[in-house]
């Protein structure tokens, strides 16, 4: 009796070992699923695109700033207005816009015809919900906004918005062409973070082991911009160098972060090439201005005069960098140079050390810094190299290197350390997701409170004539940011993509989306 | 017997206890904030927002007993980043890391044996020189680097496996070598050095001298003496193969429970690495209590102890 108890338990031990897992049908379709979307599609059909950040699963676009969710964003959901190759506005699904005599209501024509993925027709109403949902206070894309809007559906196909401040957005055309728009139901319903439901040309089939899985969708309204493939893998693979293997094995037709080291690998095979974008994102030094020191501004200031910026672009960057010589990257729609940025002096760092009281660095304490590895490329190589820049100077340092999650914590935690590096992807295009961000009491990483700055940004965030507003920028807010130096800019990024060489039609945008649905493989 | 195995389970669940508490604490001390991570730079209310639909806002007792009572409910909890239960979680990414420890191990376990017997067999001479040479070579190389290497080689040069992804057994070969080499070359080390004192022992002495054929004496009672510290090396080295594995499939990016642990610990998704981590305490602890029971039938010494089968 004993023994056959015995043998039962090892039995059922072994039954939980290998069957206790309890995997469904539907998820081993997944894993398998590799090529095509729902196993339906072939290797001919199927694009494949390897990102190189992690998806979170909350699909609802307004709950998050994460990049990889807002590349796929860009091809499930579809914008309110779309952008021509030139930078011009052009419609999308609304067919016009304009504003009313008060000046900063805006008009919106609804395009007919267009339909979301789950089949419903966008109306009015759908864009109305949208502009609230989008702005609300918990929105993580409110900041972009400026403000809350609210919504007035007049009929069917027409919509007006306005701000609450009730004064002129000067980006409000470019939220609009940036934002997401989405489906007045989902919206209702609460639906928004267990699926994407959009009117872009890829629908969102579903998210399984790190990849996203999209299908064109046939009732896409702008036929001519349809999905040229019919399946689409957007699959997350951290690894620089697998990356780059399956790009050469033709697993992959698209990679994304291509290391610096991995170009001349690309260049010596015949199969695969790469091309380089300057994009909308800059990498910081963020000064915590209300940490000890770092409240002193020509402390702060000696610090930026002592970092060597040109030795990293050129050097640790391998030239895949541009020397930042303003508060917006060179290809934002706001760039002007910012007169009087430091540049690297070390005299200049050490007399001003020594203004600030702290001659040679004594009486300094030691200054934590914080840099992440594993996220951006290179920043352990940059941040090492500053460290040895301020101990020139004699500054000591204490460098901390975190990885991803510790790091980002870090960086909007006030008092986590005394300086931390950085970089920020301008996702919606505007300046004011940089500016606003960065530089409004108190910043969002710095925790500076300058109410002379805060009073120029709501001047500039609310000139609707460009030239006007870059004038006011330049002129009125970079000196201000040169003299308090609360973050200092040290490169934008170029981003190195590969490719399959039977790849067409790849065009990426500054902000770093591509859209998929131009895409195709000869 | 059956007294040893409820003993084994029953000192099992103290260590799945234990080690459920020692995750949730260390999870929640260590720096990183899941709301953050999920959220990237939006603004303070919406982390708030996230933290609350987390249950991160209570206190972090109200969150462990939470915890377990869901557990006793069979709730492993919720995944945020994937938008779903953790159990479909795991049970959407186990089959390919199945797939590869179901290649990896018998082929670790039969090739060690081989190379180790072999090694034995031909002391000190050029067959026994090239395979400790090669054990060596097997666990002293680093995984990346071999991982890199096949990749270059096997996928990109020739082309004959995927490098990527899991599309059946064929993506898993890759990954299963880089996890079964060392382990190939501990195995072997291992085997020859247990079979060289076997071999010296009296009992198989004595069996030569009674015209014992040689190849019988070796399989039948050399080797079968060597069995029981073989299977304990075997239990030790699955909790290595265990490690190796989040760091293979990371390279890989192959989708099964090593990448999905490595990925939730980044994230600091917490629920799902506590499901992982429990998970594979329950596995420790059920082959460890098989390779006991094991030893019940290969060592009539331990049998007799235990009050026989």
């Amino acid at each position: 009796m004993k023994r056959k108890l015995a043998l039962m338990l090892v039995l059922m031990m072994l039954v939980t070992l290998f069957g206790g897992c309890g995997g469904n049908e539907e998820s081993d379709d997944g894993t398998q699923a590799s090529q095509g979307a729902e196993g339906g599609g072939s290797d001919s059909d199927t694009l494949v695109i390897l990102s190189s950040g992690a998806f979170q699963g909350a699909w609802d676009p307004t709950g998050n700033t994460i990049l990889s969710n807002k590349h796929l964003e860009w091809n499930v959901f579809d914008r309110a207005i779309h952008k021509d190759a030139d930078g011009n506005y052009i419609p999308g699904v609304c067919e016009s816009w304009e504003y009313q005599e008060d000046g900063y209501t805006l008009r919106l024509k609804v395009r007919e015809g267009v339909k979301f993925h789950d089949g419903s027709d966008l109306t009015a109403e759908d864009v109305a919900a949208t502009v609230e949902w989008t702005t609300r206070p918990e929105s993580a894309r409110v900041s972009d906004w400026g403000c809350q809007f609210q919504a007035n559906v007049i009929d069917e196909y027409t919509v007006d918005i306005w701000p609450e401040t009730e004064t002129p957005v000067a980006n409000l055309i470019d939220m609009l062409a940036a934002d997401a728009i989405l489906s007045a139901d989902d919206i209702e319903n609460g639906t928004l973070d267990t699926t994407m439901n959009g009117c872009g040309p890829y629908k969102f089939v579903k998210y399984e082991n790190e990849c996203c899985y999209l299908e064109a969708f046939e009732d896409y309204w702008d036929t001519e911009n349809a999905a040229k493939m019919q399946y689409c893998e957007y699959r997350y693979v951290s690894e620089p160098a697998t990356r780059l293997a399956a790009l050469q094995t033709g697993e992959a037709h698209l990679i994304e972060r291509v290391d610096i080291e991995q170009v001349a690998q690309i260049e010596a095979d015949d199969s695969i090439d790469y091309t380089t974008v300057d994009v909308d994102e800059q990498k910081y030094m963020i000064f915590k201005c209300t940490q000890d020191v770092m409240q002193e501004e020509l402390v702060r200031q000696a610090i930026s005069y002592a970092i060597d910026r040109e030795t990293i672009v050129n050097d640790i960057m391998g030239g895949y960098a541009v020397l930042a010589d303003s508060y917006v990257s060179h290809v934002n729609n706001m760039y002007a140079p910012a007169e009087g940025m430091p540049t690297y002096d070390p005299e200049r760092a050490a007399e001003l050390l020594a203004e600030a009281g702290y001659p040679g660095g004594e009486g300094l304490p030691t200054i934590t810094y914080v840099t992440s590895t594993g996220f951006y490329p290179k920043t352990r190589e940059y941040a090492e190299y500053i460290v040895s820049n301020l101990n020139d100077i004699g500054i000591d340092v204490e460098l901390t290197v975190m990885e991803s999650a510790a790091w980002e914590t870090a960086l909007y935690e006030e008092d986590s350390c005394m300086m931390i590096d950085t970089g920020w992807m301008n996702v919606g295009g505007d300046a004011n997701f940089i500016l606003g961000s960065h530089y409004r009491s108190p910043g969002r990483c710095n925790f500076s409170s300058y109410p002379e700055i805060d009073a120029v940004l709501d001047k500039e965030s609310s000139l609707t004539d460009p030239a006007e507003r870059l004038e006011c920028i330049q002129n009125e807010l970079y000196p201000l940011l040169v003299e308090t130096n609360t973050n200092m800019p040290l490169f934008d990024s170029v981003l190195i993509y590969g490719y399959v060489n039977n790849l067409e039609g790849l065009e990426i945008l500054s902000t770093s989306n591509i859209n998929f649905a131009q895409l195709s493989l000869n | 017997m059956l007294t040893t195995i409820i003993k084994r389970l029953l000192q099992g669940l103290l260590v799945i206890v234990i080690v459920m508490v020692v995750t949730f604490v260390l999870l929640r001390l260590i720096p990183g904030d899941p709301a953050r991570t999920m959220a990237g730079s939006a603004g303070q209310e919406v982390i708030d927002s996230i933290r609350e639909e987390m249950g991160l806002n209570d206190p972090i007792p109200i969150q462990f007993v939470n915890y377990i009572k869901n557990i006793f409910r069979g709730d492993l909890g919720y995944s945020y980043f994937n938008r779903s239960d953790v159990a479909s979680v795991i049970a959407g990414s186990y089959k390919a890391t199945l797939v590869m420890f179901a290649l990896a191990l018998p082929s670790a376990i039969i090739l060690g044996l081989i190379l180790g017997i072999l090694a034995a067999v031909f002391q000190n001479k050029w067959p026994d020189k090239l395979i400790s040479s090669l054990s060596v070579l097997f666990q002293s190389m680093p995984n990346y680097w071999v991982a890199i290497m096949l990749i270059q080689i096997v996928s990109v040069r020739f082309n004959l496996l995927p490098s990527t992804g899991y599309s059946g057994v064929k993506s898993a070969i890759l990954p299963a070598i880089v996890l079964g080499l060392p382990v190939t070359g501990t195995f072997a080390r291992n085997v020859r050095v247990n079979m060289l004192g076997s071999m010296q022992q009296n009992f198989a002495k004595a069996a030569r001298a009674r015209g014992v054929p040689r190849f019988k004496v070796l399989i039948g009672y050399s080797f079968r003496n060597i069995l029981v510290p073989f299977l304990t090396l075997v239990g030790s080295q699955l909790g290595f193969m265990v490690g190796n594995c989040l760091l293979i499939e990371n390279i890989f990016g192959y989708p099964g429970i090593g990448l999905q642990t490595l990925n939730a610990i980044l994230r600091r998704d917490y629920y799902l690495v506590q499901g992982l981590v429990v998970m594979f305490s329950i596995i420790f602890i059920l082959i460890n209590t098989l390779i006991d029971i094991s030893y019940l039938y290969l060592d009539p010494r331990i049998r007799k102890a235990q009050g026989g089968l």
